[in-house]
């Protein structure tokens, strides 16, 4: 019973086992958070209760891209925004009739399949914010979470 | 030898006894976070609630967590709530989603700002049933709080959401 439970070598056993912890907590503490999708706001790219994982590596390297989706803290990472970047710092954003455009011209968003007639008026964005938005916009403007977000707060990209 | 080592053992038994005793007890910070649990757990509304003594009891709970004066910011549109008593007729007002609700307060940080006063910056979460799917959903916003020490009780003095996501 102690042979099949421990090994035949019960402390190489246990150091693999507190490999093993230690990794854990060191991958999934502070690289890959994971993430339980919570709403429509991501359909149809992410669906309500979706599981999946915020790389907190991605930005360390570069800076977050316009496509991006990302993962951005409240008060901290226990709860989180999953939302596209669609305008980088400097870009001037606006909505009108559901189209998004950049700098005055209307971005291609192929991850967006139905667009209410939202409208936003031109805003432009500080030399460290973000335009986040999600990906469903078949439903009311007034339900969905989307605006600036600042660098300190994404935390990272979602891994899948 | 042996004597000596009982007896650093017993002083470092005693010293950590007495050090984890004033965290849990005396630390303000902690009194803190343990009375916006509380006041977390008083919010919400348990599937269970079905008599009026409950949810009365509940109310009268609430009076402890909060200072007559308290000033309560709600939402974008920047409405607020200017007294205790106004707060609890607020709440009270609330209709009750079928399975109830339940909130809590996450990464809670806490900074004293002198020996009476505090703030509290955190995410407040509401999770509970969509009334239309049964889906469980979660609503959350970022919250701060400042607490005043009254009565030797740290009570809520005023509240205001944060914008995490900010549009015109």
């Amino acid at each position: 019973m102690k042979t099949i439970l421990f090994g035949s070598n019960p402390r190489l056993t246990a150091i693999r086992a507190g490999v093993l912890v230690v990794t854990a907590i060191v991958v999934f503490g502070y690289v890959l958070l994971p993430v339980r999708l919570t709403g429509i706001s991501m359909e149809p790219t992410y669906t309500d209760g979706e599981l999946n994982f915020a790389n907190r590596l991605a930005f360390s390297w570069r800076e977050p891209a316009r496509g991006d989706v990302v993962a951005i803290r409240m008060a901290g990472p226990s709860v989180l925004y999953i939302k596209r970047v669609i305008g980088l710092p400097g870009e001037q954003i606006e909505i009108e009739m559901g189209v998004v455009k950049v700098n005055g011209e209307a971005l291609l968003e192929p991850t967006v399949v139905r667009k209410a007639a939202w409208n936003l008026p031109a805003l432009t964005l500080g030399p460290d914010e973000y335009f986040v938005i999600g990906d469903n916009r078949a439903m009311s403007m007034h339900n969905h979470d989307f605006g600036r977000a600042t660098r300190d707060r994404i935390i990272g990209k979602l891994l899948f | 030898m042996r004597k000596n080592g009982s007896v650093y053992v017993s002083i470092v038994l005693a010293v950590l006894v007495g050090y984890f005793s004033y965290q849990w007890w005396f630390n303000p910070r902690r009194a803190i976070k343990r009375q916006l649990g509380e006041l977390a757990a008083t919010l919400s509304l348990p599937p269970e609630e079905v008599s009026e003594i409950d949810r009365l009891a509940r109310l009268a709970r609430l009076r402890h967590y909060f200072s007559p004066d308290v000033q309560i910011t709600t939402g974008r549109s920047g409405a607020s709530i200017n007294s205790r008593d106004a707060l609890i007729g607020a709440v009270a007002a609330w209709k009750a989603p079928a399975g109830g609700w339940n909130v809590t307060f996450v990464d809670v940080q806490i900074r004293m700002d002198s020996e009476t006063t505090a703030s509290a910056y955190m995410t407040a979460e509401i999770t509970g049933q969509d009334p239309r799917t049964g889906a469980p959903s979660l609503d959350a916003r970022e919250v701060t709080v400042r607490l005043a020490k009254q009565d030797d009780a740290w009570v809520v003095t005023t509240a205001e959401p944060t914008e995490t996501l900010q549009r015109p």
